[in-house]
């Protein structure tokens, strides 16, 4: 089975690629065949924080029709069982993908045979970057323990979670009823979903049992990254209750990942950080992010194979 | 899901009808921490007049819940409007545990197949034999590595299992009783050694030391 993961977060400097390089070692240290996808489009630069100073193809050579596959552009790297499609040497307009560019990409990459995809997104909430939300199994946002980040990844949140109603409303009737009701309500306040629900179950009881059940099979993850030893160590968990009661969703805290200066040190290097410095308080959290990463593509396997069992009697 | 005004007290403050003022002092104190203005979780999650809204709400359901007198009379307009059971007000009916003949009944009737590993199993064959020995008065080194070969448990297994080097559970097997440090260490290493494989080690124990004093 392919585990596709999504590491976004909104704003810039965060640690999406930080945790997203990392990650991708520790999974292919763990045997695991891994893929990371450079996707921050315009902005790409993981190649660098695992080693790589200059992939020889990117995604660009994809999207500009150059090679048929995405297999043609993974790279392998140093590290046994781990592989790159670099998002670098990008055209500078590659970040406004047409719309046929998009799909070709998003329908290409659950194709890829590797038991865990990486997504390492850019930041802001634009169309492109929500989309490769959808296609991925598991959301991860990272934030760091500041307004403005948490800010960022809220509104991410919303995005995704507006995307995720519009989806479900996409017939006509449907598609004018939202639109109405998103215009009484400025954004996604206190009594949205209440609200939203509501007004569905009047119009369409079983749409609104649908919408209900799309909304709380979203699959997010939450990492406070950069955490220093001043700031609240439940945050995130705050965050994530904060979701839950409010936006209904399932958000799950999976730790901080501990500040540490020696990250700039390693990044100047080039070196990957979990390899230059293994015994750190940093390394051990984000040996517990990958543990928890482990754990859940395991459920979810055991998930779906009973629910296979269950269709076969 | 419910509106925000329309949620209960307990609901709001993520209480069961059950709490008891500690807990409804922590709960006010944590959903204070989470919902106040300087709170870096919730500051763009709401805006103003949300938090206004949310902190009074949260104030009222405090004050409403941590005096004895005024829970019990929101308690009983939630019964009667329906939204509670009046047996969720009694604390000790939430924790009730359940009885393992219950449990035993449920597995029974839902027939749901007991994983019994190869350890298990082997216990059980070792029981058998041991319990041969117990018309014996005394039993030998030799009884017991008959017995445990007969399970198919080497020594090198008990040894990862029990941290006991494997010469000692050899000297135990061999009864040369001397090569362990102590008669203390003899009857410790034994019951160890015992326990890998059996349920019950004492009646062994005793019978094997005998031969000891």
């Amino acid at each position: 089975m392919r585990h596709i993961l999504a590491v976004g977060g909104g704003k810039g400097g965060s640690g999406k690629s930080f945790i997203s390089g990392n990650m991708g070692i520790l999974l292919a240290a763990r045997g695991k065949r891994t893929l990371l996808i450079d996707v921050d489009l315009g902005g790409a630069n993981l190649h660098t924080m695992i080693g790589i100073s200059y992939p020889r193809v990117s995604l660009s050579d994809f999207i500009s029709k150059d090679v048929e596959s995405l297999d043609d552009i993974v790279i392998p790297t140093a590290v046994p069982n781990l592989f790159l499609i670099s998002g670098a040497q990008n055209s500078l307009d590659i970040a406004n993908l047409h719309y046929q560019q998009k799909m070709r990409l998003l329908k290409a990459i659950p194709k890829l045979s590797f038991e865990y995809i990486i997504l390492d997104l850019g930041a802001g909430t634009s169309f492109n970057t929500i989309d490769f939300f959808m296609v991925s199994n598991y959301c991860l946002f990272v934030t760091t323990p500041e307004p403005t980040s948490i800010e960022n990844v809220y509104r991410l949140i919303r995005a995704i979670y507006l995307r995720k109603i519009k989806y479900v409303l996409n017939e006509d009737d449907f598609k004018a009823f939202l639109d109405g009701f998103l215009d009484r309500h400025k954004g996604i306040k206190l009594d949205f979903l209440a609200d939203l629900l509501s007004m569905l179950h009047r119009k369409d009881p079983e749409k609104a049992m649908i919408m209900k059940q799309t909304l709380q099979s979203l699959n997010f993850k939450l990492i406070v990254n950069q955490h220093r030893k001043q700031d609240r160590p439940d945050l995130g968990q705050l965050m994530a209750t904060l979701a839950r009661k409010h936006l209904a969703l399932k958000m799950d805290f999976w730790g901080n990942v501990s500040f540490d200066d020696r990250v700039h040190t390693a990044i100047c290097s080039k070196v990957p950080f979990i390899q230059k410095y293994p015994y750190t308080r940093t390394a051990t959290d984000l040996r517990e992010i990958c543990d928890s990463i482990m754990l859940l593509a395991e459920q979810t396997e055991e998930f779906q194979y009973a629910q296979q069992e269950l269709q076969f009697e | 899901m419910k509106q925000f005004d329309q949620q209960t007290y307990y609901e709001i403050l993520d209480l069961t009808p059950a709490a008891k003022p500690p807990d409804i002092r922590d709960a006010y104190r944590t959903a204070l921490e989470m919902y106040q203005d300087e709170s870096l979780a919730s500051y763009s999650f709401f805006d103003e007049d949300e938090r206004k809204t949310i902190l009074s709400k949260l104030e009222e359901a405090f004050l409403a819940l941590i005096d004895t007198d005024s829970k019990a009379d929101y308690d009983q307009d939630l019964i009667r409007r329906g939204l509670i059971n009046k047996d969720a007000l009694d604390p000790t009916a939430q924790h009730e545990p359940i009885l393992i003949d219950v449990l035993k009944r449920f597995r029974r009737e839902n027939r749901v197949p007991v994983i019994r590993s190869k350890n298990l199993k082997s216990r059980e064959m070792a029981d058998e034999h041991l319990n041969n020995l117990l018309n014996h008065d005394v039993i030998t080194g030799a009884d017991l590595r008959k017995i445990r070969i007969n399970v198919n448990i080497s020594l090198d297994q008990i040894s990862d299992e029990t941290k006991i080097r494997t010469t000692y559970l050899e000297a135990i097997e061999n009864d040369e009783f001397d090569k362990l440090p102590s008669r203390f260490h003899l009857k410790s290493f034994l019951r160890a050694y015992l326990k890998s494989f059996a349920s019950d080690v004492e009646p062994y124990v005793e019978r094997y030391l005998k031969r000891v004093e």
